[in-house]
């Protein structure tokens, strides 16, 4: 909730230059227009539909050894897949991320895969194991994931380089990595 | 690479200059030295907030954040960095004349050369990017010497740039061979001036300088890419003028996981198949 | 900018567009170019304005309270993270970048976070982690406890090894 303070009646006084009038309009445009935003139900906001909308930046640490922040990938085609090791759909999908990370290497285009393990060790065995060719993010704590709010675990994120997300993936069938392939050719030549 | 009809050399190294300069932006090795380098105190933490975006290369956050600074009072320690700083987000931005105004009046009220010198600087780039190329070159000529060397560099590419814009390729030359550096800014003047050279049949000129963009030592991705690029260049340019071997040697510096590569395999391939035909009759 | 204050921002950028005409400069243009600079140069005003009110509505000068970070290494130091708490709160904890090591080496200072506190004593406790040359870890707090007044409070978290070479630690410096 925004604590907001009254807007102050002096203002009214200062009235009487362009720039005054206009900050003060200005002002209570903001004011209204945070109403409805006030109002929304305590059971939170709805569900955002992410299509078309800026992505959710987010900073996590990762398996480089680095912190990674989304936001800072712009200029690139961002895949954000997020994954857990428990589902098995998730860790399929992943190899078919690898193959599709290889092919795009001389491309503008990153991975950053997402990992939601409470443990974050269980993660890095799975890593070591697929010998994976991009970062894993760690978020043990599942702040991210909140903010992507899938139904359903693999979630896939296509990005493009403007940081809006354009395509958007739940779940995982074998097969679904040649419709990742050509929505990522379709992002890299625009 | 040499037969596109329609292009002008000008708007081509104008388009080329944008580009290289947005890079050049992004990789951070343009505008102003950074504060460590040129040994100042940061006096106003938020104008230490402006440059913790600019170093970023976030330039309209920078930008916005320097704005509402400057109009709140909060950068008064550092007034001449902060209006430098500002005439040069100004440019980037493509507000040409808000920039041009702001060197202008610190030219009227300042006699420190490091000021006046970049101010110039400033005004020279803001003229050549309106395509006013002789007047940038006077404004470049005013330039006395203390510059950093970060914009020294990118001065002297743009007085070559102007001086190819003008077809004025001899002078553009001289004025490249008597640089010795070969920092990013020389690397695309350099490319540039290899291609209009070779488009102006000037073939020996222009593979020189395309070569010594070819054999630039960097790690840096966009400078590999521009390697890469002089060398398919000068490879082709090599198979147009009969020189096998000269063009194989070439090719085979192009990275192999570039984008480039492949025309460059077609490249090294092409003459080898030529002489099996050869070799067959 | 949070999400709230973000859609209030866009609500407001949207309807601020739409009257634009109405404020823009008497004389006309003659080019095109001209057109585009003034277009150009009317979104960065608005992006001003919009910047500058949201932190007088968020933030009033009165009870604002700022945390800045800078660096001042000599040897590499790889900023890790750095958390804040406020009063036993824990307000920030911020994971660094690369990108955002880099500028603060270079000199840039970053706004860590901006709040509100009533007037009269507060504590600010920060700890920094990060990576040190040859890969040793370092991990340092610092606490300050200050007297708020009406007005805004800057601090500054300055991570430096100027006196102990390769020790980097914390300073702190209250701004007026």
């Amino acid at each position: 909730m925004l604590n907001l303070p009254c807007i102050p009646v002096a203002a009214a006084d200062r009235l009487g230059t362009a720039r005054a009038k206009r900050s003060l309009v200005l002002k209570t445009v903001i004011v209204f227009s945070l109403v409805p935003v006030l109002f929304w139900p305590v059971a939170g906001p709805a569900k955002t539909p992410l299509v078309s909308g800026p992505a959710p930046d987010f900073v996590l640490k990762s398996s480089t050894a680095q912190n990674l922040r989304l936001s800072e990938f712009r200029g690139d085609v961002v895949v954000v897949n997020f994954w857990s090791s428990d589902c098995r759909h998730c860790r399929k999908q992943l190899e078919h991320l690898a193959d599709i990370g290889e092919t795009n290497r001389p491309n503008r285009m990153s991975i950053l895969s997402v990992n939601v393990d409470s443990d974050s060790d269980k993660a890095r065995r799975e890593i070591a194991e697929q010998a994976l060719p991009f970062p894993v993010l760690f978020d043990s704590q599942k702040k991210v994931i909140r903010l992507y709010d899938p139904d359903r675990l693999p979630m896939t994120v296509m990005i493009d380089p403007h940081g809006t997300v354009r395509f958007i993936h739940e779940g995982y069938k074998n097969g679904d990595e040649a419709q990742y392939a050509q929505e990522i050719a379709e992002l890299l030549a625009e | 690479m040499f037969r596109r009809t329609g292009f002008r050399t000008a708007s081509v190294i104008r388009s080329v200059t944008a580009w290289a300069f947005a890079w050049l932006v992004a990789c951070g090795c343009v505008g102003t030295a950074t504060a460590k380098e040129r040994g100042i105190e940061i006096q106003d933490l938020h104008y230490g907030e402006v440059l913790f975006h600019f170093y970023q290369h976030d330039e309209f956050t920078a930008l916005t954040h320097l704005l509402a600074a400057r109009q709140a009072g909060r950068v008064t320690h550092h007034a001449n960095d902060a209006e430098l700083l500002l005439g040069g987000l100004y440019l980037s931005y493509g507000q040409t004349e808000k920039a041009t105004r702001i060197f202008t009046r610190l030219l009227d009220e300042t006699s420190d050369p490091d000021v006046r010198d970049r101010a110039w600087f400033f005004i020279g780039k803001a003229r050549y990017q309106r395509g006013l190329y002789t007047r940038a070159d006077e404004a470049f000529s005013r330039v006395a010497g203390h510059l950093p060397a970060s914009l020294r560099a990118e001065l002297h590419m743009l007085q070559a740039q102007s001086l190819m814009a003008q077809s004025r390729f001899d002078e553009a030359v001289v004025l490249l061979e008597n640089e010795d550096s070969d920092r990013a800014w020389l690397a695309y003047a350099r490319f540039n001036l290899g291609v209009a050279l070779v488009r102006l049949d000037r073939q020996a000129e222009g593979m020189r300088q395309l070569d010594r963009v070819g054999r630039l030592k960097t790690d840096d991705p966009e400078l590999r890419a521009l390697r890469d690029k002089a060398n398919l260049a000068l490879g082709f340019a090599h198979l147009q003028a009969r020189e096998g071997e000269q063009a194989r040697a070439v090719l085979e510096r192009v990275s192999l996981n570039g984008p480039n590569a492949n025309k460059a395999l077609l490249g090294v391939g092409w003459p080898m198949y030529c002489r099996k035909i050869i070799a067959a009759h | 900018m949070n999400h709230l204050s973000q859609r209030a921002v866009l609500t407001v950028l949207l309807v601020m567009l739409a009257q634009l005409p109405a404020w823009s400069a008497d004389t006309r243009p003659a080019s095109f170019d001209g057109e585009v600079q003034d277009l150009k140069g009317a979104v960065l005003d608005l992006n001003r304005e919009l910047f500058m009110l949201e932190e007088e509505l968020l933030y009033p000068a009165n009870t604002q309270v700022a945390v800045f970070v800078s660096m001042d290494v000599g040897e590499f130091f790889a900023l890790d993270s750095v958390q804040l708490k406020l009063d036993g709160k824990p307000v920030t904890n911020y994971l660094y970048t690369e990108r955002e090591v880099a500028a603060l080496q270079r000199g840039g200072v970053q706004q860590l976070f901006t709040g509100n506190l009533k007037t009269g004593e507060h504590e600010l406790v920060a700890i920094f982690t990060g990576v040190g040359p040859h890969g040793r870890d370092y991990r340092r707090g610092a606490t300050l406890t200050f007297d708020k007044q009406i007005g805004t409070k800057f601090v500054e978290l300055k991570i430096s090894d100027k006196l102990s070479k390769r020790q980097p630690e914390f300073y702190v410096r209250e701004w007026e």
